[in-house]
């Protein structure tokens, strides 16, 4: 991957290049590698070096935008005359807001050099380590180990420079028996910290506990959630919920709602950048610093996330998450923390008379966004609790439930926070796992 | 750009391939959105880069870069080969490709407009007007237009010999209106939700959708959502249009089908599949009217091409032949997993910059004999349910439940009051089995999925299914409700 230096001087050469404009320079380097296994063989194994730039005009205002993944002086010069071009036809835009002037952002370290250098022989030796275990359990393994490390850089006319190293290592494995089927995955900057062995344990484990499925009716129930499937329920809020563009044009399920109660009082969500487990980018797509922003508090809505456009239509101060404009979508939070509750996983088992377990969720998504409606699977762990204690696997069941009747009905969170992505991408979030009550189970599946 | 891929290829066997490939693409993009009076897109973008996919022992691997410097095609070359060589670590049997002719082709995809020539100017000044129309009501919160254009040339070489220099060339346009009230949001869109309707057709695509005439229509009917009653849960007899029908073939049959996924592959992100290979000749997957073919040939589709990047030349077969399970999506190195003797045009990768992986194609429900009305005319009470708002299946593709813009009542043969908040809920097998008609070809479209997601790591692909409006006895509708 390009350093901070040669990002630099590729952005400024793009900004030269822009001479008599107001220019806004995205520029990434990234390279990443992929080892991929099922039926306990390596299937895929791939690696990539990525660089790409993006230039922003503004004059007059109007705006014009082209991207590249060609870094050659041609490239670079190509790239600001499309810009200009399209900078010409565009519609005047009396809102259009000037570009910010140097900032000052918060370090955040997450950056582990030996994270992308990893070889593919070092990865091959972490799928071996997890699949002799598999092998030994009579079980298949089917998963990923990736490794990379990316630069992202920001540049302005106005003498604006953001730069963000980061390395991320990712091990993610499925463990499958003829009826079953078990899943566990860890993150981290630091390739060093991924404990295989201990990965692979979980996800045997849970297919090994999960064989000879038993059929449940849909209905009501008690559901603790192990924090895979709590992110899912995070992800759909960020995208819909407190997301300021929504909330601004009345499509969220918040808006207006400032100051009421949204959620039981033991469910505050914050998005922060700079918490030890997320460690995110300490600045958004226009430059301007990431704000630590209280979303629900001890369950009181507080604010949506803005960028400077929803920011001026909700009368309040923007809190550093612009997308790349121009934005369609609308700022949105990618650090998501639930706070913790008091409860361990032991303990939110052991005081359910009946109830289930769910390790992940599947292809979720949204049918409401008003009434926050989700559905989608489990999927990868699906068990049943009777008398506090976990007593057989269940086959699959689909749900479909409004996350704000899940916010209001969490009876316990456990004091303990796991980092964890989501199905469909994005950020990932810090959440516990939680017991909810009352949590609609609405049809079955054959597996 | 022939000369760099072979240089590639031979790289590659000099380092120790007993096959290789190397595909450079260029790629160029326009992405135009207007949204609420502003332009909230422009952006014109193109790229270059190259992948080179090996054999070494026995086991693949695959490494890529930016650019077409020599350089670096010979050190992405000897990096593809070295973690060949990590990967033959870990590895049962040597991967075996099924046979493929040698070609020397060129290939493009047919069109009548340029759209990259028309100009800018006229493209906003289509999106604005949509945009004022769509909000001369105050209810309507988000007005969304978009034109996207993509032309991809692809040069590439393999080991055994085969080039082939592709240009292909798609266009999508489209718009939504939102409406805010009585406590609802409801979106109706033109001609397709999630930014309308795709193909690989030039400028003549957006001609041809009449987006303006539809605007006033889309509006008051997003308006009319908000205070529609909600769509009653229960079992009816529903009539689903074809665009649903689109991602309810490439939900419940395009990844069920995709070889891959059945043995495995997949079963770590996007799931494995209930269609596995002992069914396959031996299972009835829908009534027999059902018919589902995969096409790589038919003129406009997202997943139309010459070759395949497998170096596989396009074709056609079907899936499901009178309502039982005949065929699967796949590529060279799984063809002998169900013995067949050549592959199928499946193998697709999302630019340069990712292996080509089996993908779900252009799969359509061939269409039957009723005309629409007469459809709704012997449908005496059911539902009829038009544009995809919410789509969700299983990891094995079984339980589905997809949620719709709009619905309307069918009562009395005839098509009655509008619906809010409608879905439906079925299993795949049980659901195809419940298809009593379908319409015809003159309701038949092929609609575009540009946005498929599939691999890790992640990978877009583009594909269309065609389809017209259909009917199924005895739905699940309105769950939650």
């Amino acid at each position: 991957m390009l350093t901070e230096t040669e990002l630099k001087t590729l952005a400024d050469k793009a900004l030269a290049f822009a001479n008599g404009y107001d220019a806004e320079i995205l520029v990434n380097s990234g390279d990443s590698a992929l080892t991929r296994f099922s039926e306990n063989v390596i299937t895929q194994n791939v690696s990539s070096h990525n660089a790409g730039l993006s230039i922003r005009l503004l004059k007059d205002g109007r705006m014009g935008k082209a991207s590249t993944g060609n870094l050659s002086d041609d490239g670079l010069r190509r790239c600001v005359e499309t810009a200009a071009a399209a900078l010409k036809v565009a519609e005047r835009d009396p809102d259009l807001f000037p570009l910010p002037g140097p900032q000052e952002y918060r370090k955040v370290e997450n950056f582990t050099p030996a994270t992308p250098e990893t070889t593919p022989d070092t990865r091959a030796e972490g799928v071996r380590l997890a699949i002799d275990r598999f092998k030994r359990d009579e079980l298949e393994g089917a998963g990923i180990f990736s490794t990379g490390g990316s630069g992202f850089a920001l540049a302005n006319s106005r003498q604006l420079w953001a730069y963000h190293p980061s390395t991320r290592a990712k091990f993610s494995i499925s463990a499958m028996s003829p009826d079953s089927s078990g899943w566990a995955e860890d993150t981290d900057n630091d390739i060093g910290a991924i404990a295989i062995d201990e990965i692979a344990r979980k996800a045997a484990q849970k297919a090994l506990d999960g064989r000879n499925p038993a059929d449940i009716e849909p209905g009501a129930y008690t559901v603790i959630f192990e924090p895979a499937a709590v992110a899912e329920f995070l992800l759909f809020l960020a995208w819909e919920a407190f997301n300021g563009l929504a909330y601004v044009e009345d499509r969220s399920c918040f808006s207006g709602k400032s100051g009421q109660k949204v959620a039981g009082d033991n469910i505050t969500i914050v998005d922060d950048a700079y918490h030890p487990m997320t460690r995110g980018v300490p600045f958004d797509y226009e430059g301007f610093p990431r704000q630590k922003v209280t979303l629900i508090e001890q369950g009181v809505f507080r604010s949506a996330v803005h960028n400077r456009k929803t920011a001026k239509l909700a009368g309040v101060d923007q809190t550093g998450h612009s997308m790349p404009q121009p934005d369609a979508w609308g700022p949105m939070p990618g650090n998501l923390i639930l706070s913790p509750g008091d409860s361990t996983m032991e303990d939110m088992i052991a005081s359910t008379d009946r109830g289930l377990l769910v390790t992940n969720l599947h292809y979720v998504n949204i049918l409401n966004p008003i009434t926050m409606t989700l559905t989608g699977m489990t999927r990868d762990g699906l068990f049943l609790i009777e008398n506090g204690r976990i007593t057989k696997g269940l086959k699959n069941m689909r749900f479909t439930e409004s996350v704000l009747h899940v916010l209001n009905n969490v009876e316990a969170l456990t004091r303990e926070l796991f980092k964890t992505g989501t199905f469909w991408g994005g950020g990932g979030s810090i959440a516990p796992a939680i017991k909810v009550n009352d949590f609609h189970l609405t049809s079955k599946t054959e597996n | 750009m022939r000369q760099l891929a072979e240089r590639a290829v031979e790289t590659a066997k000099v380092k120790g391939a007993s096959y290789a490939d190397c595909r450079i693409i260029f790629t160029e993009t326009e992405e135009t959105t207007v949204q609420n009076g502003k332009v909230s897109e422009l952006n014109i973008s193109e790229d270059i880069g190259f992948g080179v996919r090996v054999i070494v022992d026995g086991a693949w691997g695959f490494a890529c870069g930016p650019g077409t410097d020599r350089e670096s095609i010979d050190r992405i070359a000897a990096e593809a080969v070295s973690i060949a060589r990590a990967s033959a670590m870990l590895k049962k049997d040597d991967v075996r490709l099924a046979p493929e002719p040698v070609y020397d082709e060129t290939w493009q995809t047919p069109i009548v407009e340029d759209p990259f020539a028309v100009p800018l100017e006229e493209k906003l000044a289509l999106l604005f007007e949509i945009d004022r129309t769509l909000r001369t009501d105050k209810r309507i919160k988000t007005a969304t237009g978009s034109l996207e254009f993509l032309r991809e040339h692809q040069w590439m070489a393999t080991s055994e010999g085969t080039f082939i220099d592709q240009l292909l060339v798609r266009s999508g346009a489209g718009f939504s209106a939102t409406a805010v009230g009585n406590d609802e949001v409801q979106v109706r869109s033109y001609p397709n939700s999630f930014r309308g309707q795709y193909m690989t057709l030039g400028y003549e695509l957006v001609r041809g959708l009449h987006l303006l005439d539809n605007a006033e229509r889309v509006r008051e009917e997003a308006i009319a959502l908000l205070t529609a009653p909600t769509c009653p849960s229960g079992q009816y007899d529903t009539i689903i249009d074809g665009s649903q029908m689109g991602l309810q073939i490439h939900e419940s049959v395009g990844h069920a089908t995709e070889l891959d996924r059945v043995l495995g592959m997949e079963a770590n992100y996007a799931g494995m599949s209930f269609a596995t290979t002992e069914k396959l000749n031996n299972f009835r997957y829908g009534s027999d009217i059902v018919n589902l073919v995969c096409d790589a040939t038919v003129p406009g589709g997202l997943g139309t091409f010459g070759w395949d990047d497998d170096g596989v030349r396009a074709q056609r077969w079907h899936l499901v032949r009178n309502g039982q399970f005949v065929g699967y999506q796949f590529n060279r190195e799984l063809a002998h997993k169900i013995n067949a003797e050549r592959a199928v045009s499946s193998n697709r990768a999302d630019g340069w910059n990712n292996i080509p992986i089996v993908r779900n194609g252009n799969i359509s429900l061939m269409p039957g004999k009723w005309k629409l009305e007469d459809l709704m005319a012997d449908t005496e009470g059911g539902i009829y349910m038009e544009t995809n708002r919410s789509w969700s299946i299983d990891q094995w593709r079984l339980n589905f439940q997809f949620g719709v813009e709009a619905a309307w009542e069918i009562k009395g043969g005839r098509k009655g009051q509008l619906l809010k908040n409608a879905n439906y809920q079925g299993i795949t097998p049980e659901f195809w089995k419940s298809c009593d008609a379908i319409c015809n070809d003159e309701h038949w479209v092929l609609w575009g999925v540009n946005n498929c997601g599939k691999g890790q790591p992640g990978q877009r692909a583009e594909m269309s299914h065609g389809a017209a409006p259909t009917r199924f006895r005895k739905m699940t509708v309105g769950v939650g409700n």
